[in-house]
């Protein structure tokens, strides 16, 4: 409980200090709305329905691409970790793509599949394919041969090795990669909703923008926040849930 | 009987960048069933290589290594591996980790959970049975690899340096432990270490190796009665076997590390 206390009284201070400086108009409170606004703005928006539809868009849009894109990330780099001609055949081509920033293509993914879902589920699908990849060859690749060996010792079968040796093995240096990929699918998303598109949050943080609700806005960029941060939680409670071994296993390294 | 090892003339090389390295060369060993038979040599004499031969996990490049006349070709249950760094699955529990071979070899649900519960028993883990290996002192998480290895029963046990990440006590207790397991169960043991006592403490027959790359050097049969207890290592002939060997170590070891620096 003191912990608590005293891990947000941090940010108790950042909100007092911000309501403060534009109270005094210190800096114009039109550019800079005090947290008690912003805060409104939130509340009426939500009621309005408006906010809702637009959390609904987003995240719908953030786990239909990191669903495909993780999925996709794992397949190929567990494929080209372990199997030398898939290795020399597809890292190469990951390779010379993943360079490419994945904001780059917001406007190539437009124009290919227009202002709907598919482009935003195509740019966080590309966003989140790469850092997946790379852990999941890491940790496949990598996977010490000591496992490999003790496993065939006591009488597992070679077909076996995969889903019951190699993954689990590889899977702390995947979560990883995962986790990573959270964050850049949210980066990404916003980066394609403010490019084009009718409904979401990086749309409204934009649309805003141009209709100069600096009030509205904020109060959207806040929301990104929030969702970001509970992605986040999120997915370490899941992991600490499902996989108990893991905190153990980092801890140690 | 089963569980007769048999190495003969064993040569296995690795192709390096531009050179062929030889790890071992010319290596001719005997276990015979239930036998105690330790290899010692100085560190990076192709001691592992031997093991990894005769587990299956790497092949002879030249040379014979057969086990009842059978030539090796891939890893068995038959003959199972105690590793120095002991290999546990880090995503199972200790109770899972013992199953593990049992259960990827189809044996009944209900025998599985009775021999678990049994080598649980006999290594003194009862009580970190839902444990993972993680949260486990070294000399556990050995007696947990035995465990995963003995309950296949294979008839060859391959230890390959297994104590040689233990501090000293628990060393000796472990050695007690595997002498006491091997005297009821009589398995035929090929046991890797560099510690000389421990060699002698252990065994029917040590074979001594050359420095990199490895061959036999010296074999020496240990005419110590048994059943051996701790005070054994006082007795003047373990003393006499401790000094030969001693001796034999020595000189593969100035090879490798050269005369004694004058200061």
């Amino acid at each position: 409980m003191r912990q608590f206390a005293l891990r947000s009284s941090g940010i108790i201070i950042l909100l007092i200090l911000w309501e403060l400086v534009s109270r005094t108009n210190l800096i114009d409170p039109g550019l800079f709305p005090p947290p008690s606004q912003v805060i409104s703005a939130l509340v009426s928006l939500t009621l309005s329905g408006q906010l809702p539809k637009d959390v609904f868009a987003s995240v719908l849009r953030a786990v239909a691409g990191f669903i495909l894109g993780s999925m996709a990330g794992l397949f190929v780099g567990a494929v080209s970790g372990r199997i030398r001609a898939f290795d020399a055949v597809l890292t190469p081509v990951v390779q010379v793509l993943r360079p490419i920033p994945v904001i780059a293509l917001v406007p190539l993914a437009i124009v290919w599949f227009g202002l709907g879902e598919t482009s935003k589920i195509f740019l966080v699908f590309w966003g989140v394919f790469f850092p997946v990849w790379v852990s999941s060859y890491l940790g496949i690749s990598r996977v010490d041969k000591n496992y490999i060996w003790a496993a065939r010792s006591i009488g597992v079968r070679r077909e076996k090795l995969w889903l019951q040796v190699i993954l689990p093995a590889a899977l702390p240096t995947i979560i990883t990669g995962l986790r990573t990929s959270i964050s850049l699918a949210f980066i990404v998303l916003v980066a394609a909703e403010m490019a084009g598109s009718y409904l979401g949050v990086g749309y409204r943080i934009s649309a805003y923008h141009l209709v100069f609700q600096i009030d509205k806005m904020m109060g959207y960029i806040v929301l990104m926040g929030a969702l970001g941060f509970i992605a986040d939680r999120t997915f370490a409670y899941l992991v600490n849930r499902t996989l108990p071994w893991y905190q153990l296993s980092v801890n140690q390294d | 009987m089963a569980g007769h090892v048999v190495v003969e003339n064993l040569g296995v090389s690795f192709t390096g960048k531009d050179k062929t390295i030889w790890a071992v060369k010319d290596v001719s060993l005997e276990v015979k069933s239930r036998e105690f038979v330790s290899l010692v040599g100085v560190s990076g004499c192709g001691k592992s290589t031997v093991i990894n031969s005769i587990a299956g996990f790497v092949p002879p490049t030249v040379g014979d290594v057969t086990v009842d006349n059978q030539p090796i070709t891939e890893p068995n249950s038959r003959r199972g591996v105690v590793f120095q760094s002991f290999v546990l699955f880090p995503w199972k529990t200790v109770r899972e980790n013992i199953a593990f071979g049992p259960h990827s070899r189809g044996v009944d649900e209900k025998v599985i959970t009775q021999s678990v519960d049994q080598y649980l028993k006999l290594m003194g883990l009862m009580n970190f049975a839902d444990h993972y290996p993680q949260q486990l002192s070294g000399g556990m998480r050995q007696r947990v690899a035995l465990a995963r290895v003995l309950i296949n029963d294979p008839d060859v046990l391959l230890m390959d340096e297994p104590f040689g990440a233990l501090d000293a006590q628990t060393r000796i207790f472990m050695q007690e432990v595997v002498l006491n397991l091997w005297e009821s169960t009589h398995k035929s043991v090929l046991f890797v270490t560099h510690d000389i006592d421990e060699a002698v403490f252990l065994s029917d027959r040590v074979y001594v190796m050359t420095a990199a790359p490895g061959s036999i050097k010296s074999v020496y049969d240990i005419e110590l009665e048994r059943p051996r207890g701790a005070e054994i290592r006082l007795d003047p002939k373990f003393l006499d076997y401790k000094r030969e060997l001693y001796e034999e170590i020595r000189e593969e070891s100035q090879k490798v590390l050269g005369p004694l620096p004058l200061f």
